[in-house]
């Protein structure tokens, strides 16, 4: 038989193949990996693999602290989460939750960072550490031998810390720098009531939860007070006053809203006191022997609200004189009753002169004492032992121009002063200024020359006392729950290279182990003190310090992630307090405010058809560094608005022929910025709202003209204004769509 | 095998919008939990991936009568969900153990016709390739898998806690088809105890009573999707948002008009 | 240069006119290559596509260009089936046409995908209850069927009727295209309904969504219904235009009349079922789930003209015009009425695809639009321009029109 391959056979043996192999499980195989493969991608992030662990810590995003459990995922901190019943806060912000990005921010520097701000290419350059500390250290050694201490400052950001205890010790062997530290909204409100007492070094510590009725002067309490949400009184809470020009979140919460012009705080509550004195409370003894208690002027409280009846401040207000008389008398009712300041705390400090009507109402409630809501508690520095020397001095004491080199702490990233702020103490082009900062951004790293780059949150350990306002005087520490970046530096190391390139001996005790002693320390200062609790985030037990035998078992629990408390302890008696000021001159001070803030506000070169207000973003702190997942609520969903987002109603913004959107030109007499319309119908007419806080979603905004402002606070004037929050302003349509 | 029985646990969350402050914690907690990237600064609102979107919503009228509720919107895990049947390619999926609507990317050939089909905009896609700034992914979430650019991706009522409970129920030697207690990333993250978690079929449990509340609402209840997020608001004009507009409008539902 | 290739008895114009012609659709196709390469490397943000536009300008025109290429499927129909043998003149064009649509469409489609590598997983995970399932099944099916139905078009080709095999391949295949008209007819049938049925079946979309007649909502039947009604007379514009640029006479004028009235009489049932559905859905679908069909006309860009246009201009006045006898056979008006009837049916995909998704659900959504980028455009140009080329191509080579050279009466054109 002969083998006859013909074509066709071959064909039907191809076609029997076909048919066949489809019966195998080949082509199946074939298409399931196909299926496989399609799905795996090498560019696909791949996340960290490990056993899954807990820290605790504090977190050090802003002041107040919260309690923080870390998840780790190997050596990996992946992600922050609250911690049920944490004494500070049993809860995270966006802020806080999102701190584990914080370590892997695009703008982190992995380097000493330097550029040249005037020079054609201002972009930051990886330099050699050494002869950059050198250089400085050679400024330095100038400064103090020809006994110009007074050219070098620190600005701390966050004082109290032992940190700042560093700070000043280096200053002090540098021959007395400048110490200098920048309040924000709650630190002056706090610095103010410490303005109306005899007593040194104290702090006011209102606790809204002892409270029967609390009136609030526009802070947002529906994000909490330090940390502590304030139910609303259905829900058993206080008798929620609310004094807010905008029909805000917390406006609506309330019992009570005051809708109060923007800018009449100061009246409006002085008109308050007013009607307590004269009418509510006229019969109190004590209340007519704080009315009549003569200041070193010889003027009285009594007499400097006489120029504050309810009928005269009814117009400047908005407010009718029976709205301004029922609310007296309600809270005169309602006692314990508590009246807050600050505002909104993203727009700056509120103003002494409000801060110190305000804090008034509570003297005169009697809310300072065992039975009111008011407590005081001593000052941080007072309860550590703070060296006194060099004095802490405010950022707007320091002469503009005056200084060689400026030293930024950064370790937060965000800060109630601007960049401009800082630059303007500088000497001319001559002037440094070196950031110790993990970032090229931020309060610190925005305006820096140089960048000496030091640990990300997480990455040290830090202490975070107690903020200001807050109820308890606390302490904890922010433990270290990642693995250090190895191009960043601990910034106590710095200063001992600072320290040693200006030719000084540095101390023993120097550099990093320098601050662990120092945390040690204050550790056994509580401990000696023996008063107040200790808070365990592991297991959610209180332990009181008095059983602490050891001061080593309370450093052991503050670093595994431990908070201190205490209750606030002071008394203050009728005697120590000066309604007034402790010189009397706040009499003077309210009556050139008695046609509210607004119209004190420099209008030069400006219609001003608008009221401005600087407002709070997610975090009171202007210019900061935020996780990059935060974006979520900026660009991705416009839930937090942006600084570039200008708030205004519906019928202001069409009345300036502007819809959604639009972009616009808004000039102040400080400057101009471009923004888009929001349309915010919660806003009064003719009223404009702008978020000074952080704000990721400006990142990839140029500025389309060297005169529009970055920051907020410069654009409504603070470094000439120690109150910016409200500024007079113009808007006009803007023509090109790169707003 | 598979013992669960279909009728004991259907997980469902109740958001309390008299507590809620659009604070966007729940966002963000969402974010880092599932591991949702985020995209360039050039994606805006309708590009962005907030599998918890937070949306402002207000009562239309001017100051001082103007009121503001911030409405977080999950995905709604319709019992009768829009988007099952749609997609193509079998990418999502019922759980009928859990009642949880899955999304599978690795599955999902991006053809959006789910998000087409969802009334409540809870579906988001990847219009952009997610990348991490460099050393991120160091803090991604191993329980959850990133997903790839091109693809459809929502709320799965964090479907990688509820893995981590059932392998913690099963180290625990408690029986496959008991139902597991967790909570989800925005119910943990919410300041303030607005969101709540849980099965409602559990007799006597929270959802279950917080269902049953005169002041609870469905979002387009009338569309017949029977969502599983419930809303509570005392609020007779908030509770009114849950209708279509122009229901809303002339004031039908409970309570007086324009409250 | 190409006189070989060019069937024998056809006058078709010089190579370098017609490349000439050829080079404004070859920079178009450019334009679309480019755009579709930037969409392959960089992912779909080049798009002006978002999370509520998941849909948008290639949604629009894959089932715009699918429901006018359905003139293939139904004259085949019409000629082998129902043996109508006066639509054999424009049955080559008729298939071209179809195979240009449905390629067209199958490309843009690969592009709008997000992951287009994966695009065979609806056929590896299909979901049966799935719309998109029962139309990707079935539009992959008709390509090939309209491939097979190509193929020997092309293999009449006077130098590939020389290769041995080719004709009796296309012997073979001719006799069985009566067996494909059938299959064609029953595949595109469904998938033209399925494409209705994607957007009916949207029980969360109170705009799109349609009360169901046994399995399928009512948009199943109006698309395909539709999509016969405009598919011949969007080829009786194709030849027209043919005609008109070669200045040529290719088919008897009463093919075109024919194919004109075909297109009346079939849209003047189509509007009185699309008016009955409107009434319901306005009547007893919408207040069902809760909405007011005034609600979705309320928008600067969809006004209750768009309702208006869909039924009169573009529904009622075309079939007016189509449905009668006289003017039909006038030029003039047949265009008219064929334009209105394709055109009318490119609106109403447009309107459900659009109007569906920018209309709110929650009563605090907002009103949005969406305009296409210049990436998207560049697709759509491209997919047009694959067409004309196409089309071309087969014009000058293969012997479209059965009648052309008896009907020769001027010179010139391609």
């Amino acid at each position: 038989m002969t083998l006859d391959l013909t074509r066709r056979s071959l064909l039907k043996f191809m076609g029997g193949a076909a048919v066949g192999s489809m019966l195998s499980p080949l082509p199946w195989k074939l298409l399931d990996d196909a299926a496989i493969w399609t799905q795996n991608w090498s560019w696909i992030a791949r996340p960290p693999r490990g056993p899954v662990s807990h820290k605790y810590t504090t977190c050090q995003l802003c002041p107040i602290g919260c309690g923080m459990r870390a998840r780790l995922i190997g050596a990996s901190f992946v992600s922050a989460w609250p911690v049920a019943g944490h004494p500070a806060a049993g809860m995270l912000c966006p802020l806080g939750l999102a701190a584990a990005q914080m370590r892997y921010h695009p703008s982190r520097v992995r380097g000493v960072a330097r550029r040249d701000r005037t020079g054609a290419d201002p972009a930051w350059r990886i330099v050699d550490a050494d002869a950059t500390i050198g250089e400085l250290g050679q400024r330095l050694a100038a400064c103090r031998s020809r006994g110009a201490a007074d050219s070098v400052a620190i600005v701390d950001l966050r004082p109290g810390r032992s940190m700042s205890r560093l700070y000043r010790e280096f200053l002090a062997r540098q021959g007395g720098g400048l110490y200098v530290t920048a309040p924000d909204g709650w630190q002056a409100s706090a610095a103010a009531f410490a303005g109306l007492a005899t007593v040194a070094a104290l702090a006011p510590a209102p606790d809204p939860a002892r409270a029967r009725t609390v009136l609030n002067f526009g802070a947002p309490l529906t994000a909490g007070w330090r940390g502590h949400a304030i139910t609303p009184h259905a829900a058993g809470g206080p008798l929620l006053i609310q004094v807010d020009p905008a029909a805000s979140i917390t406006a609506a919460r309330a019992d009570r809203w005051l809708p109060a012009r923007p800018g009449s705080e100061a009246p409006v509550a002085l008109a308050l006191a007013h009607v307590l004195v004269f009418e509510a409370l006229a019969s109190d003894a004590r209340v007519n022997a704080l009315a009549d208690l003569p200041h070193q002027n010889g003027s009285t409280l009594r007499m400097a609200l006489a120029d504050f009846a309810p009928e005269r401040v009814a117009e400047v207000s908005g407010l009718t004189p029976a709205q301004l008389r029922d609310t007296a008398r309600e809270l005169a009712a309602g006692r314990p009753a508590l009246v807050l300041g600050v505002g909104d705390a993203g727009g700056g400090p509120l103003g002494a002169e409000e801060e110190a009507a305000i804090w008034n109402l509570n003297l005169l409630l009697g809310a300072v004492g065992p039975d009111g809501a008011l407590g005081v508690r001593p000052a941080d520095t007072a309860l550590f032992d703070e060296p006194a020397a060099p004095a802490a001095r405010s950022l707007s004491d320091i002469p503009d121009g005056s200084l060689d080199v400026l030293l930024v702490d950064g370790s937060f990233p965000g800060a109630p002063v601007s960049a401009e702020q800082l630059r303007r103490k500088l000497r001319g082009a001559g002037g440094l200024l070196v950031a110790l900062s993990p970032y090229a951004g931020g309060a610190a790293g925005t305006p820096a020359d140089v960048v000496l780059p030091t640990f990300a949150p997480g990455e040290w350990v830090d202490d975070v006392p107690a903020p200001a306002l807050s109820a308890r005087a606390s302490y904890a520490w922010a433990t270290a729950v990642a693995v250090p970046a190895p191009f960043a530096l601990h910034p106590a190391e710095w200063l001992a290279r600072l320290e040693a390139a200006s030719g000084l001996v540095v101390p023993v005790e120097g550099g990093k182990a320098g601050h662990e002693a120092e945390l040690k320390r204050r550790a056994g200062v509580l401990q000696a003190r023996g008063s107040g609790q200790v808070f365990d985030p592991a297991d959610g037990n209180t332990t009181d310090v008095a059983a602490m035998s050891d001061p080593d078992m309370l450093a052991g629990a503050l670093a595994r992630g431990a908070h201190w408390s205490d209750k606030a302890t002071l008394t203050l008696a009728d005697r120590d307090l000066r309604p007034l000021g402790t010189d009397g001159a706040m009499a003077a001070h309210w009556r050139s405010l008695a046609g509210g803030r607004v119209e004190a506000a420099h209008t030069a070169g400006s219609a001003g058809s608008l009221v401005l207000m600087a407002g709070g973003g997610l975090a009171p702190t202007a210019g900061a560094i935020t996780a990059p997942v935060l974006n979520k609520l900026y660009r991705e969903s416009g839930l937090q608005p942006g600084s570039r987002q200008l708030a205004i109603s519906a019928t202001t913004a069409l009345a300036h022929g502007l819809k959604e959107g639009a972009p616009a030109l808004l000039t102040t007499p400080h400057g101009r910025r471009r923004v888009r319309v929001r349309f915010d119908n919660s806003l009064p007419p003719d009223v404009a709202r702008l978020a000074a806080g952080p704000d990721p979603s400006d990142m990839g905004d140029p500025a389309a003209s060297p005169d529009d402002r970055t920051d907020i606070p410069d654009l409504c004037g603070a470094a000439d204004r120690p109150v910016w929050r409200l500024v007079r302003a113009d808007l006009q349509e803007a023509h090109d769509g790169n707003a | 095998m598979e013992t669960h029985s279909k009728a004991t646990v259907a997980y469902a969350m109740v958001i309390d919008l008299d507590k809620c402050v659009g604070c966007g914690t729940c966002n963000v907690a969402c974010a880092i939990e599932n591991n949702v990237s985020v995209p360039p600064s050039e994606a805006l609102e309708n590009r962005g991936l907030t599998w918890m979107r937070t949306q402002r919503v207000d009562n239309g009228k001017a100051w001082p009568d103007h009121r503001t509720v911030t409405v977080p919107i999950p995905c709604q895990h319709c019992e009768h969900a829009p988007c099952i049947h749609v997609c193509p390619v079998t990418a999502v999926q019922l759980d009928e153990s859990t009642g949880i609507i899955g999304q599978i990317p690795t599955r999902c050939m991006g053809c959006r016709y789910c998000m087409a089909a969802c009334p409540y905009h809870a579906r988001y896609f990847n219009w952009f390739d997610p990348t991490w700034p460099e050393g991120l992914q160091d803090t991604l979430n191993p329980d959850v898998a990133p997903r790839m650019r091109g693809v459809a991706e929502k709320c799965n009522f964090c479907h990688g806690r509820l893995d981590r409970a059932r392998e913690l129920a099963a180290a625990e030697g408690r029986p496959a088809d008991e139902p597991v207690h967790y909570t989800p990333a925005c119910a943990e993250a919410c300041p303030h105890g607005a969101i709540t978690f849980g099965n409602r079929l559990e007799e006597g449990g929270p959802i279950a009573a917080l269902e049953k509340k005169p002041e609870a609402f469905l979002l387009l209840e009338a569309l017949g999707t029977a969502p599983k997020v419930t809303y509570l608001s005392r609020e007779p004009w908030i509770r009114r948002i849950g209708l279509s507009r122009l229901d809303r409008v002339r004031g039908h539902g409970d309570g007086p008009e324009g409250a | 240069m190409d006189r070989h290739l060019i069937q024998r008895g056809l006058d078709r114009t010089t190579l370098p006119r017609f490349l000439l012609w050829l080079l404004p659709w070859l920079l178009l196709a450019a334009w679309g290559g480019t755009s579709a390469t930037q969409l392959f490397r960089d992912g779909l943000y080049h798009t002006n596509m978002d999370n509520r536009f998941a849909f948008g300008l290639w949604i629009i025109l894959d089932l715009a260009i699918i429901a006018l290429g359905a003139g293939a499927f139904f004259l085949g129909f019409m000629t082998y089936l129902l043996r109508r043998h006066e639509f054999k003149q424009v049955l080559n064009t008729a298939v071209i046409v179809g195979f240009v649509c449905y390629s067209g469409a199958i490309v843009t489609l690969a592009i709008d995908v997000g992951q287009p590598i994966r695009a065979w997983f609806a056929f590896w995970h299909a979901n049966v209850h799935s719309m998109l399932t029962e139309v990707t099944f079935c539009i992959t099916c008709y390509l090939l069927v309209l491939l097979i139905e190509y193929i020997p078009i092309v293999l009449k080709n006077r130098r590939l009727r020389t290769v041995p095999g080719a004709a009796v391949l296309e012997f073979n295949l001719h006799k069985l295209m009566v067996v494909f008209a059938g299959v064609g007819a029953f595949l595109s049938f469904f998938h033209q309904g399925s494409l209705g049925g994607m957007f009916g079946v949207l029980n969360g979309r109170p705009f799109a969504y349609r009360e169901g007649v046994g399995i399928w909502p009512t948009t199943f039947f109006l698309f395909i219904w539709s999509a016969i009604s405009a598919g011949p007379s969007f080829i009786m514009l194709i030849t027209m235009i043919v005609q008109a640029v070669t200045r040529k006479k290719l088919v008897d004028d009463f093919v075109l009349s024919r194919l004109g009235r075909l297109s009346g009489i079939l849209l003047s049932t189509y509007i009185i079922a699309k008016v009955a559905d409107t009434v319901v859905w306005i009547m007893v679908t919408l207040p069902g789930k809760g909405f007011d069909a005034a609600e979705f006309y309320r928008s600067d860009m969809f006004g209750a003209w768009v309702l208006f246009l869909e039924l009169t201009v573009f529904g009622l006045l075309p079939a007016t015009i189509l449905l009668n006898r006289r003017r039909v056979e006038k030029m003039p008006w047949l265009i008219a009425g064929g334009f209105l009837t394709c055109f009318g049916v490119a609106f109403n995909r447009f309107v459900f695809t659009l109007q569906t998704l920018s209309v709110p659900t929650m009563s605090f959504d907002r009103f949005m639009i969406y305009w296409p980028s210049q990436q998207e455009w560049g697709v759509l140009a491209g997919v047009f321009a694959y067409g004309v080329i196409l089309y071309s191509l087969s014009f000058r080579y293969l012997n479209l029109f059965p009648r052309e050279r008896e009907l020769q009466t001027t010179t010139g054109g391609n």
